[in-house]
C-alpha cells in the first residue's frame, strides 16, 4: 500500500503545476495551429508537441527534462544550446534556395538590408526597458523572422532566453499572414500597390555558380561572425548550383534538414517549461518581438517608397515586407496582398529578391551582434 | 525576474545607438557591395568569355549517347520493308 502511496505522488496528476498545466494548453494549440490552420505545420507541430513533453513535471532524481543533465532530451537540446542545428538548417536552406531573382535584379538586395531595421530599433528598446547589451541583442534577432538565426544568437549571446526566444521568433515567423498585411496596406497607396514589375533577365548558370562563392567572401569578411550561418547556407547553394553534387544538395535540402527540423522544433519546445517560460520577462520578450516585426516590415516597405524617388522602373512597394527573410512566406504574403488588389500582379517572383536577400542580412547582423556584445 | 527599469540612461550605457547606426551601416555596406558585384558579374564574365572563349556553360553530368540496339535497328527494318513493295511481292 505505502508502495502504491509513494507511486501515486510521483505521477504527473500530483505533481502538476498551473504553470504545467497552461503550457500544456499552449502546446495543444500550437498543434491546433499546425493542423487545423495549416500555420507553418512543420515547426509549430513539433514546437507544439515538444511543449506538451516538457511540461510533464518530472520525478525527482530521475533525469527527463532538456535542462537536466544526462536526459534524452538534453542531448538533443545540445544542438540548439551549441548552436549546431541553425547552421544545418541554413545548408538545406542553401541547397533549396534559387537566387536567380536576385542575380536578375540586384537593386532589390537593398531591400533585405533595410528590413533588419527591426532588428537593431528593438535592440533599443530592449535596453530601455532594462535588458542588459546581450539579452537586447538576442532578443532584437526576432526582427529578422528568421528562427534559425534567432536561435543561434540567442544560444550564444543569452542562453536563458534562449527558449523564449525561440518560441516568439517561430510564432511570428507563423504569422506573417496575420502580422504583415495591415502594415502593407497601411504605408502604401493603392496606386503603388498595382505597380506591375518588369519580368526578370535569364541568369546564366555561371552567375548561380559565382555568385554563392564571392557573395560569401564579401559578407564574411564584412562581418566574420557571420561565417558560420552564410558559409552553411552559400555551401548549401553550391551544391545545388554547381550540378556535380546533385546527391549531397538533395540530402542537404530534404532528409537531413527535415531530421534537423524535427530535433530542433522538438526540443525548442520541450524547453519552453513553465517554470523558465512563464515570467514577466517572457512577455516582454514576445511585445518585444512583434514590435521588432513590424518595425522590419514597415522598414522594409518604406525603404521601397524611398527607393522609387530616385529609379525610372518602379518597385511595387509591398516587395519590401520580404526583405524581412522568413523565407517564403513573406514573399507568399506580397502576392496575396499584390493581387487582392490586381489579380493578373504576380510580385511572388520579384519578392523573393528580397527575401533571400533579408535571410543574408539577418545572417550578418547577427554575425555583427554576436561579434560587438560577446562578453 | 527582470527589474523593468524604463530609463533612457540603459540605452546609452548599453551603446543602442551607436551599435544600431554601426550595425546597419555594414549591413547596408555588405549587401550593397553583393548588390554591385551582381550587378558587374554578367559584365565581367563577358569580359573573360572574350578573352578565355570556351566550349560551353558547366552543366551537370552528362548521359552519354545510347548505342543503336540491333533488335530495333532490325524491328524499324522489318516494318518498313512491310510498308513497300518488297512485302506484297513477297505475298
Amino acid at each position: 500500500m505505502e508502495i502504491l502511496t509513494e507511486f501515486l505522488h510521483t505521477t504527473g496528476f500530483a505533481m502538476m503545476t498551473w504553470g504545467n498545466a497552461t503550457m500544456i494548453i499552449v502546446g495543444i494549440f500550437f498543434v491546433c495551429l499546425a493542423i487545423i490552420k495549416d500555420y507553418e505545420p512543420l515547426l509549430l507541430l513539433p514546437i507544439g508537441f515538444g511543449a506538451i513533453v516538457g511540461n510533464i513535471p518530472a520525478i525527482q532524481g530521475m533525469p527527463l527534462n532538456v535542462y537536466q543533465e544526462g536526459s534524452v532530451l538534453s542531448y538533443m537540446y545540445f544542438g540548439v544550446s551549441k548552436g549546431i542545428f541553425p547552421p544545418l538548417i541554413f545548408l538545406g536552406i542553401g541547397a533549396m534556395t534559387d537566387f536567380s531573382t536576385m542575380l536578375s535584379n540586384p537593386k532589390l538586395v537593398l531591400l533585405g538590408a533595410a528590413a533588419q531595421i527591426g532588428i537593431f530599433l528593438t535592440l533599443i528598446g530592449s535596453l530601455y526597458l532594462g535588458f542588459d547589451p546581450s539579452e537586447s541583442g538576442a532578443i532584437g534577432i526576432i526582427g529578422g523572422a528568421d528562427g534559425p538565426t534567432a536561435i543561434f544568437l540567442s544560444s550564444k549571446l543569452a542562453p536563458h532566453l534562449l527558449g523564449s526566444i525561440a518560441i516568439a521568433a517561430y510564432s511570428y515567423m507563423a504569422l506573417v499572414p496575420v502580422i504583415q498585411p495591415p502594415i502593407m496596406r497601411l504605408l502604401t497607396t493603392k496606386k503603388e500597390r498595382l505597380i506591375h514589375m518588369k519580368e526578370s533577365r535569364h541568369v546564366s548558370q555561371r552567375e548561380k555558380i559565382i555568385f554563392p562563392v564571392a557573395a560569401f567572401l564579401i559578407a564574411a569578411l564584412i562581418a566574420p561572425g557571420s561565417i558560420v550561418l552564410i558559409g552553411m547556407l552559400f555551401f548549401g547553394n553550391l551544391l545545388k548550383e554547381s550540378c556535380v553534387t546533385e546527391r549531397l544538395a538533395n540530402t542537404a535540402r530534404n532528409a537531413m534538414i527535415d531530421i534537423v527540423t524535427i530535433l530542433l522544433g522538438f526540443s525548442v519546445g520541450a524547453s519552453a517549461q513553465a517554470q523558465t517560460f512563464l515570467t514577466s520577462q517572457s512577455l516582454l520578450i514576445f511585445g518585444l518581438g512583434a514590435l521588432s516585426f513590424c518595425i522590419a516590415t514597415a522598414g522594409g516597405v518604406l525603404f521601397a517608397k524611398l527607393m522609387n524617388l530616385f529609379i525610372k522602373e518602379k518597385i511595387n512597394p509591398l516587395i519590401g515586407a520580404a526583405g524581412v527573410s522568413a523565407v517564403p512566406d513573406s514573399a507568399r504574403v506580397v502576392q496575396m496582398v499584390g493581387q487582392k488588389e490586381d489579380p493578373h500582379n504576380f510580385l511572388l517572383m520579384h519578392a523573393m529578391a528580397p527575401n533571400v536577400a533579408g535571410v543574408i542580412g539577418s545572417a550578418i547582423a547577427a554575425g555583427i551582434l554576436w561579434s560587438v556584445l560577446v562578453k | 525576474m527582470i527589474k523593468i527599469n524604463l530609463n533612457i540612461q540603459n540605452i546609452l550605457d548599453g551603446q543602442g545607438i551607436e551599435i544600431s547606426i554601426a550595425g546597419m551601416l555594414i549591413v547596408f555596406a555588405a549587401l550593397s557591395l553583393i548588390s554591385l558585384f551582381i550587378y558587374c558579374l554578367p559584365m565581367i564574365l563577358r569580359i573573360f568569355t572574350r578573352m578565355l572563349p570556351s566550349e560551353e556553360e558547366p552543366h551537370g553530368p552528362t548521359v552519354a549517347p545510347l548505342a543503336p540496339d540491333d533488335v530495333v535497328l532490325a524491328a524499324i527494318g522489318f516494318t518498313l520493308h512491310s510498308q513497300t513493295d518488297g512485302f506484297i511481292s513477297a505475298e
